[in-house]
Order: structure tokens, then C-alpha cells, then sequence
């Protein structure tokens, strides 16, 4: 018996090293293989998200680190028919600010530098740092060295961006045929609205990483524009439409007119050398005033007055109801049809054919008109074109108005004989001119010679085209020898004479139409060929309302034209009368301008020009684009290149000129 | 298992030979984090503070001070490793007790894990975790065994668990926390903890789990989002999804050195809790399985080096080290997977964080000495051998 309890031990045994050792490494081999086996799941995990990343990752990934920038490419380029440069495109820069980077605390601050270096007004800048926009442009177009130092602030809100702009190199030259741009590099008027699809850049869209902050990680915008717009090549002649637009100045200074127009043709082609109107506004500073942008030469169709003449005569001439020698009784200046009366502001009495032309007589002209018919004189003013526009293509063109021969009273037949109740734009009446210069085919006026892409790949050209005879030769040549006497000494015009040249004209002294009926308004025109015995350009000037001095024809408008037909006539080198009278223009560049010499990208390798002959320097130029290496031995002119003309450079390639 | 070669060596029997195999893994994963970390965080430390050396400067010297106080543990007589697993944690729970309970917590990021001390600031968090892993292993080979005895031996163990866990919970450390439940359930397995208890205990931690989730309810958002991260790609998820675009960008072979775009802003935490999203980014997949492997093959090793410790303490203490590795490494890449809801764990070597490159320097010293000691003890005559189990 034992009074002790034996009581079953609950410590129990302990177990030996070598148990515990054996047991600790068969659990550390399952717990090793279970956490390696986890991390490598998690490791395969990772790959897979690298390797097969979902759609979802890719479109956030897109959304948040791509930045898609799209812009414009670079604008085409105009030129005149020498290639001389009229509107370019080049790269200016633009600061912009996201206000919302920009703390409240730094605005007046960051205002303050930023409108030292731009020229505003601090609290212009402060209030455009303060709005609630992610976009604001602080300045357009400034100077590259102050956004070398706005760059160098480094505020992630401010940047800079390069934008190209239009800029027109001459100025107020040829403004009105040119057009211009709005903001958005958008073509507005003339050239650059006409042709906007070809001149437009391409959309270039561009990628660019970005980080949180929006700002570019990658260093931006390549540098080549693959979109580039096409360049286009006009008719326009540089020299001549500034001999045109210097006279047109002069009229404006000496007439003080409310317009005043002139267009220069040159007649074999239609092509035209010179468009110019008066006041004129330069496409570099545009302003608010809509009235000097108007382009009158084809945008105002108005009476042309006694300048139409010629037309009717022609008609007459044609249709074999007169010759230049029938007697037309002039009545003395004062005439009736039927209860309508017509006067002649010279009166005369009976006049030959040519006279009436010369002397400018409304009663002969009307009696000639009557006897043609309307059917018959109506059928040929509109085949001079008259009533219809000459689709030069440039926007807002009129088409006048010639009233339908089924429709048209003996009084307005007869008005119509003498440039009365009709109406016509100036480069109407400068094609129709130009046709009688033409050996009565009228042309289609021609402004653009062709359209070319970056490489000088043409995508449009343009030739010459007649649009019909009118007239033939002979009757055309008649009614020049009668405008001829328009000029000389002892005629009306002699204002309108060139010296050294024979000049075909005839004067228009136009009754402005106010309130419906005539008033005291004068449109004072001149239409000319020079020289008369072949003629080169047709000329047409017209001066709307000449408040200073003579409002006629022969006194505002006739000078203006002489004074172009001088400058332009000495330019073009065309011989003096009696000389044998050659067309430059035809003779040196037949009707497509000779090939400018270009170096072109066929695709797949540049094209070698032919350039035996030419100078260095013309040779530099015309490979330069290309980016072409350039070998040169000796000096002078080309006398020996490899690779040959004809052939194909690789980009990049070698060029080596040996000149002489 | 390797003692032959050492023994050969008379020259080497007294330090016990290196583990080169360690050491060329540590040395790999090393200079591949100081790379990444100057590629994922110049950008970002210019920014932040004017110097793109900050982060890497930083972690050089972490990286140091680690490597002197690991040389100093191989120096040392092993037994003094156990010596030093006491005032180790008694330090470490000190320096948690102060992040708590003191103004020199710091707080960042939503969570108080950092001390600042004159300039320097520590996370006592990363110390924790190595100070558990010793004073467990510690414990539990003194007490080897005996772990049948759950009410003598195994409710003490974790009585040493529990204030450190308290503390770091304090410390809103989530991830730490269940580091620490994972490297005491490693231990306690090992040592030989019945499979009941094993078990009893995951369904406490579980418990654990749900509760912490019902008591803190941002836990919950982080829960939600972190499946499907697009949930709410600018919110919860948004640190996931930008780690998701890191990797898909870089694809198979990456952007390139310091061209990744994640670290510019689109990922905070490039540096250091997301670089394997950054290493994927600008290595591609290449550099993510280079990345992950070493990692692997360090868990690897510290798991042989356990195998074959000269005694239990070296076994459960290399084999904490190498669950603590393979954790971190788990954790963070689960994270940034999608796997697991955002953690902020460093991925051992190869994220920036001062105070963790410290502790995982002294965890290699550890790792090293033990093995140097298996290779003393293989080379002794088998009579002169201390019996398994004993210091």
C-alpha cells in the first residue's frame, strides 16, 4: 500500500537527436520543394504577364504612356514661273501651358518671367496660368531665342512647340493671287484655298512615350516630314507683278481711286504674268479689312463701258455686215432707240468703221450691233467668253452677265453694243483682249503650270488650252489695226502709247450703276496688246471711281498701262517695233516653262539630272535636297558626272562632278 | 556532403572553408540590385532629392554595415550565435517598442515601420525577422525533442512570437506580420511539431486573417482589388496595373537599362517594392527569370546548408533564413502578379531598403558560418564530433 498516487506522466518521452534530426530533414525537403515550388509559380506568373500580356494591359498601357500626337506635315510651297520662292513654310515656335500643372503658388512667379520674356502683360500670363484648362497658348510664332529660354525654365506646365508656319517672302507680292492661311495652316483664299488639297500637309501622326506627368520621356518629333504638301508653280511672273503692282500704286497715289485692278496676259498661252489690285494687304500681318483682300480682277463684275467695243466690231467684222471702211451715220451725238436716247460724249457725223472704234462712237457702235442682230452678237460676245467664268480656278470668280438673245430689247442690244447693261470681270475682258491678240482663239487663262510632290514627281501640269476660235485671224488682226490708232499721237489715248512699241488699246469710261440707276461714279479702263503687230501681252487696267483728275479712260487708265507695258516689254526683252517683233516668252520658254533641273526620288533611288554644262553652284543646289555626297575636282562647268544622267543614286549615294 | 573537399585542405579547416556557391549567389544578386536599383531609382531619387546616387548610395552602405556585422558572426565562435539570438530579440522588440510607442516612429506610405535616429532611419521590422529566426531556433533546439509537450514547450515558443507580432501589427505591417507567423510555422514544423498542431495552427492564423481584415477595412479594399487590379486602375489597383504594363512592355528581351518608363512616375515604388516589374520592363522576361532564379537558387542553398547544419540550432536557424528568402521573394512578386494584395516587402538584394540589406547581409554571415561549422565538424574525427543537436 502506498499513499502515493502514481499518476501517468503527461511529460512525454523525449524523443532522441537522432529522431529529431531525421524527422527535421524530411520536413525541411518538403518545406524547401513547397516554398520553391511557390516561387516559381509566382516567377511564371511574372513571365506570363511579360510574354502574354492581356488586351486590357496593352490598351492601358496604350492609353496612358503613349502620347499620339498628330500634325500637320509642312506645307507646300508656291512659286512664280522662275521658280522664285512666293509662299514658303517655315518652323516656328509656340508656348503653351497646361495651367493645371501649375501650382498657385508659383503663378505669380512663373507670370512674371514668363511675360519679361514674351513681352505681355504679367496679369495676362497670371490669368491664363490660373484657368482650368490643360491647354492655353501663352504666345504663337515667337522667337527662337526666347523659346531657347522659356525651354530652359523647365516647368513641366510650359513648353514649347514647334510649329510650321506660312510666311510669304515677298510681302504684299501678288497677295490676291497667293490667299493666305488661317491658324490652322488652313488655305483661305486664292492659291492657297484653290489648291489647298495639294499644298496641305499630310496628318502626321506621331508617338511618343510619355511619363506620368504627360511630359515626352523620348526626344521628339523626327525630323523628316514624310507628308510634306506639294509645291505649285505658277504663271505668275515675280518682275512683271511688281512692274504691275508699282504702276498700280502710282494710279492709286495720282487718282485716289477706291480700286484700282490691273491683269497682264501673256497671249500665246493665256498664262498669266501678272494679277494685281489695289489696295493690296500683305498675307504676313493680316488685318481686319476685308475690302483690301477683295480680288477685283475677278471678284467685280462690272460695266465695262466702251472697252467692249472692240467685241461688238469684231462681231460685225465676222459676221461680214461691215467692213472697216463702211460709213456709219453717227447723227450728230444724239440718237433714239425707239423712245430710248443714246449720245455720244465726242458727237460726230459720219464715220467710218475704224472710226467708230477710234473715236469711241456709243451711235455707231449701237447701229453696227443693231444691223449684226442679237442672236448673232450675243452668240459671239459669249464665245469670247463673256457671261461665263474662265475657271482659273481661284475661289469667288463672277461670271458676269450678258443678257440672253431671246430676251433682249433693241435698247439694251444696242446698250450691250457699247459695254452697257452687261457686265464683265476684268480677266474676262483681259481673255477676250487677249484673244484678238491671239489670231481670234481665246485661251483659257492659265495660272497654275503644275503641282509637284517633295521629290518633283508632277502630280498635276497644266498646258496652254484653247477654248475656241472666235474670230478669224484676219478680222482679228483688223480690229488691232484699228485699236491701234487708239494710241497714236493724234488719237484718244495717246497716254496709253509705249515708246519704242506699237500699242493696240482702247479707253472705257464706265457709268457706275448706283441705286439703279447711272451716277456720277466712272470706271476708267484701258485694254491693250503690245506690241500691236504680234502681240506679247494683253493688258488690262481699270480704276474704279478716280476722285483726283480725269475720271476717263484715256487719262487715269491709259498711263498705268503704258507704264506696265514699258516695264514689261524691256524685262521680257521683247525687240522694239519695226525690228521684227519676237515673243520672248515663246521663243526662250516654249508653252511649258523649260524642265527645271531637279533631282528626283524615283523610289527607290534618286535620279540623276543632267548636269554637263551647268555651274557649280547651279549643280550644289540642284543636288542638294537630296542629301547626296558630293565629290568636286577642278571649277568652271560640268563637264563629266558619275554616276551618268539618267541613273539612279541610292539615298545617301555619292556624287562626283568633274568640272572645267 | 561536401566535407571531403574541405578536409583535404588543412589551411582551410580551421576557418571551415567558404560556401562559394553562396557566396558567388549573393555576390550575383548584389551587384544585379544595385544595377536595378540605379536604373529603377536615379530618375526618381534625382527628383526626389537632387542626387541620383540617393537610393544606390544608400543600400552600398546598408549593404556594408551588413557585410562588417556578417563578418564579424563568421569571426566569431559559432556558439556565439546562440548567444547573441537573446539580446538580438530583447534589442529588436526594444526598437519595435519605440517605433510604437515613441515620437521617433516615423511614419510613410500610410504604415509607422520606421525609426528615425539622428539622420538615420531603420526599420526594426527587417531586424525582427532575424532576431525571431534565432531566438525560435534557439529555443527550439535547447528544447528539441520535447515539442510533444505543447503546453511546456510549444505555447512558450510562440509566447516568443507574440509580442514581436503584437508590435508589428501596431506597426500596420502587414506583410511583416505574416512573415513572422510563416518563419515561426517553418520553425516549429521543422523542429518537429505534431501535423494536429501544424494544422491547428494554419486555422488560427486563417482566423487570425479573417479577423485583421474585419478590423481594418482598407485591408478589405486591398482585398477587392488586388484579383483584378482594373477594378480600380487608378486606385487600389493602380500599383499593380502599372507593374502589369512594366512587364508587358518589356517583353521578352526589355527597353534597356534605365529607358523603362514605369519608374518615371508611373510606379512609386520602382525602387524597391516593385523593381522586379522595372527588371522586367527594361530586361524583359529574360531579366525576370534571371531575377527570380537566383533568388530561387539562394532559397535553394539555404535549404542544403539547413540539411547538413552540425546541429539542430544551425538547421532551424539556416532554414528561417531560407524561408525568409523564399517568403519576401513570394510575397513580392505575388504582389506585383496580381497573387497576393499589396504587401510593401522588399525582394531580398534586389529592392532598395537600407535596414532589410543590412539583415540580409548578417542572414548570409549566419548562413555561411553554419556551414563553415558543418564543414569543422565533417572534417573532425567522428569521436571529437559534438552530437548532433548541441551547440
Amino acid at each position: 500500500m502506498t499513499d502515493r498516487i502514481q499518476l501517468p506522466s503527461i511529460a512525454p518521452a523525449v524523443e532522441s537527436d537522432a529522431v529529431v534530426r531525421a524527422r527535421a530533414l524530411a520536413r525541411l525537403r518538403w518545406v524547401s520543394a513547397g516554398l520553391i515550388a511557390l516561387l516559381a509559380a509566382v516567377g511564371a506568373r511574372g513571365v506570363q504577364l511579360s510574354l502574354l500580356p492581356s488586351e486590357r494591359t496593352l490598351r492601358t498601357a496604350a492609353v496612358q504612356r503613349w502620347d499620339t500626337v498628330t500634325h500637320r506635315a509642312r506645307r507646300g510651297q508656291v512659286f512664280d514661273r522662275n521658280g522664285h520662292r512666293l509662299a514658303i513654310s517655315v518652323a516656328t515656335p509656340n508656348v503653351l501651358v497646361d495651367p493645371t500643372l501649375v501650382g498657385a503658388s508659383e503663378v505669380a512667379g512663373l507670370a512674371t518671367r514668363l511675360s519679361d520674356l514674351l513681352g505681355l502683360a504679367p496679369e495676362v500670363v497670371a490669368q491664363k496660368l490660373s484657368l482650368k484648362s490643360r491647354y492655353q497658348r501663352l504666345a504663337l510664332r515667337v522667337h527662337p531665342a526666347v523659346a531657347a529660354e522659356i525651354g530652359a525654365i523647365d516647368h513641366p506646365a510650359i513648353w514649347v512647340e514647334r510649329e510650321t508656319r506660312r510666311y510669304y517672302p515677298e510681302g504684299t507680292l501678288a497677295a490676291h493671287v497667293l490667299g493666305f492661311v488661317d491658324a490652322d495652316d488652313d488655305g483661305r483664299e486664292g492659291i492657297e484655298a484653290a489648291l489647298d488639297r495639294y499644298l496641305r500637309g499630310g496628318v502626321v501622326l506621331e508617338q511618343r512615350r510619355r511619363d506620368r506627368r504627360g511630359m515626352n520621356v523620348d526626344d521628339p518629333s523626327p525630323t523628316t516630314e514624310p507628308n510634306a504638301g506639294m509645291d505649285v508653280h505658277l504663271t505668275l511672273d515675280r518682275s512683271i507683278q511688281r512692274i504691275t503692282e508699282h504702276a498700280l500704286a502710282r494710279a492709286m497715289e495720282r487718282s485716289a481711286p477706291l480700286s484700282a485692278s490691273a491683269i497682264v496676259v501673256h497671249v500665246p498661252t493665256g498664262d498669266l504674268l501678272a494679277l494685281a489690285n489695289a489696295p493690296t494687304f500683305n498675307p504676313n500681318e493680316l488685318t481686319d479689312d476685308a475690302l483690301s483682300r477683295r480680288n477685283h480682277a475677278l471678284q467685280d463684275a462690272i460695266e465695262p463701258g466702251s472697252v467692249f467695243k472692240p467685241f461688238t466690231i469684231a462681231s460685225a467684222l465676222a459676221e461680214g455686215v461691215v467692213r472697216p471702211d463702211t460709213l456709219v451715220n453717227c447723227e450728230g451725238g444724239t440718237w433714239f432707240v425707239g423712245r430710248s436716247r443714246i449720245r455720244d460724249d465726242h458727237p460726230s457725223g459720219i464715220l467710218s468703221v475704224s472710226e467708230v472704234l477710234s473715236q469711241s462712237s456709243n451711235i455707231g457702235s449701237a447701229k453696227i450691233a443693231l444691223e449684226v442682230g442679237a442672236d448673232v452678237l450675243i452668240g459671239y460676245l459669249r464665245a469670247f467668253g463673256f457671261g461665263e467664268e474662265t475657271g482659273l480656278g481661284l475661289p469667288g470668280e463672277r461670271s458676269g452677265f450678258v443678257r440672253p438673245a431671246d430676251r433682249i430689247r433693241p435698247i439694251e442690244l444696242a446698250t450691250t453694243s457699247y459695254g452697257q447693261g452687261v457686265t464683265t470681270t476684268p480677266l474676262q475682258l483681259a481673255m477676250a483682249v487677249a484673244a484678238l491678240g491671239n489670231g481670234g482663239i481665246l485661251m483659257k487663262p492659265r495660272l497654275v503650270t503644275r503641282v509637284e510632290d517633295v521629290h518633283g514627281v508632277p502630280e498635276v501640269v497644266q498646258q496652254p488650252e484653247a477654248v475656241r476660235r472666235v474670230v478669224s485671224k484676219d478680222i482679228a488682226d483688223a480690229v488691232i489695226d484699228m485699236m491701234e490708232t487708239v494710241t497714236e499721237p493724234s488719237g484718244p489715248a495717246p497716254l496709253g502709247a509705249v515708246s519704242g512699241y506699237r500699242v493696240a488699246g482702247k479707253t472705257g469710261t464706265a457709268e457706275k450703276v448706283e441705286d439703279g440707276r447711272y451716277g456720277d461714279g466712272r470706271i476708267a479702263s484701258f485694254v491693250s496688246l503690245v506690241p500691236a503687230e504680234q502681240p506679247v501681252l494683253a493688258i488690262v487696267v481699270t480704276i474704279d471711281e478716280p476722285s483726283v483728275g480725269s475720271h476717263y479712260g484715256a487719262q487715269a487708265a491709259a498711263p498705268v498701262s503704258s507704264e506696265i507695258a514699258a516695264g514689261s516689254l524691256r524685262y521680257l526683252g521683247v525687240p522694239p517695233s519695226g525690228g521684227g517683233a519676237v515673243d520672248p516668252l515663246t521663243q526662250i520658254k516654249p508653252e511649258v516653262p523649260r524642265e527645271e533641273l531637279r533631282v528626283a526620288w524615283m523610289g527607290d533611288g534618286w535620279q540623276m539630272p543632267d548636269l554637263s554644262g551647268r555651274l557649280l553652284r547651279e549643280s550644289v543646289r540642284v543636288l542638294e535636297p537630296a542629301g547626296l555626297e558630293l565629290t568636286l575636282r577642278g571649277s568652271g562647268r560640268v563637264i563629266q558626272q558619275t554616276p551618268i544622267a539618267g541613273t539612279k543614286v541610292p539615298a545617301g549615294g555619292h556624287v562626283s562632278l568633274v568640272l572645267r | 556532403m561536401r566535407g571531403s573537399a574541405a578536409a583535404s585542405h588543412p589551411a582551410q579547416e580551421r576557418s571551415g572553408g567558404w560556401d562559394w556557391q553562396l557566396l558567388i549567389l549573393t555576390s550575383l544578386l548584389v551587384l544585379f540590385g544595385l544595377l536595378m536599383i540605379q536604373s529603377a531609382g536615379s530618375w526618381r531619387s534625382d527628383r526626389l532629392y537632387g542626387d541620383p546616387l540617393h537610393f544606390v548610395t544608400r543600400q552600398l552602405l546598408g549593404l556594408g554595415v551588413g557585410a562588417v556585422a556578417a563578418a564579424t558572426v563568421i569571426m566569431a565562435p559559432y556558439r556565439l550565435l546562440r548567444l547573441l539570438a537573446w539580446p538580438a530579440y530583447v534589442g529588436s522588440l526594444l526598437l519595435l517598442l519605440l517605433v510604437v510607442m515613441t515620437p521617433l516612429g516615423h511614419s510613410a506610405k500610410g504604415a509607422t515601420r520606421w525609426l528615425s535616429l539622428g539622420g538615420v532611419t531603420l526599420q526594426p521590422s527587417e531586424a525582427a525577422k532575424l532576431a525571431l529566426i534565432v531566438v525560435l531556433a534557439d529555443y527550439l533546439a535547447n528544447n528539441r525533442g520535447r515539442l510533444g509537450d505543447v503546453v511546456g514547450v510549444g505555447l512558450p515558443g510562440l509566447g516568443l512570437l507574440l509580442p514581436m507580432m503584437v508590435l508589428v501589427i501596431f506597426q500596420r505591417d502587414f506583410g511583416t506580420t505574416l512573415i513572422l507567423l510563416g518563419l515561426a510555422g517553418v520553425l516549429f514544423i521543422v523542429a518537429g511539431l505534431r501535423w494536429r498542431y501544424v494544422v491547428g495552427g494554419l486555422s488560427t492564423g486563417l482566423a487570425l486573417l479573417a479577423s485583421l481584415i474585419a478590423i481594418e477595412p482598407y485591408r478589405v479594399r486591398r482585398m477587392t482589388s488586388f484579383l483584378n487590379p482594373f477594378v480600380d486602375p487608378g486606385g487600389s489597383g493602380y500599383q499593380v496595373v502599372q507593374g502589369w504594363i512594366a512587364l508587358a512592355t518589356g517583353g521578352p528581351f526589355g527597353v534597356g537599362l534605365a529607358r523603362g518608363v514605369a519608374q518615371q512616375e508611373f510606379l512609386p515604388e520602382a525602387h524597391n517594392d516593385f523593381i522586379i516589374a522595372v527588371i522586367g520592363e527594361e530586361l524583359g522576361a529574360v531579366g525576370f527569370v534571371a531575377a527570380v532564379g537566383l533568388l530561387l537558387l539562394l532559397v535553394r542553398r539555404s535549404f542544403q546548408i539547413a540539411c547538413c547544419a552540425p546541429d539542430l540550432f544551425g538547421m532551424l536557424a539556416a532554414a528561417g533564413i531560407g524561408a525568409m528568402f523564399a517568403a519576401q521573394s513570394i510575397i513580392n512578386i505575388g504582389v506585383v502578379g496580381g497573387c497576393l494584395p499589396t504587401k510593401g516587402l522588399v525582394l531580398p538584394f534586389l529592392s532598395y531598403g537600407a535596414s532589410a540589406a543590412v539583415v540580409h547581409m548578417v542572414s548570409i554571415g549566419v548562413l555561411l558560418k553554419i556551414w563553415m561549422e558543418s564543414q569543422l565538424q565533417a572534417a573532425r574525427p567522428p569521436d571529437r564530433r559534438p552530437r548532433a543537436g548541441e551547440g
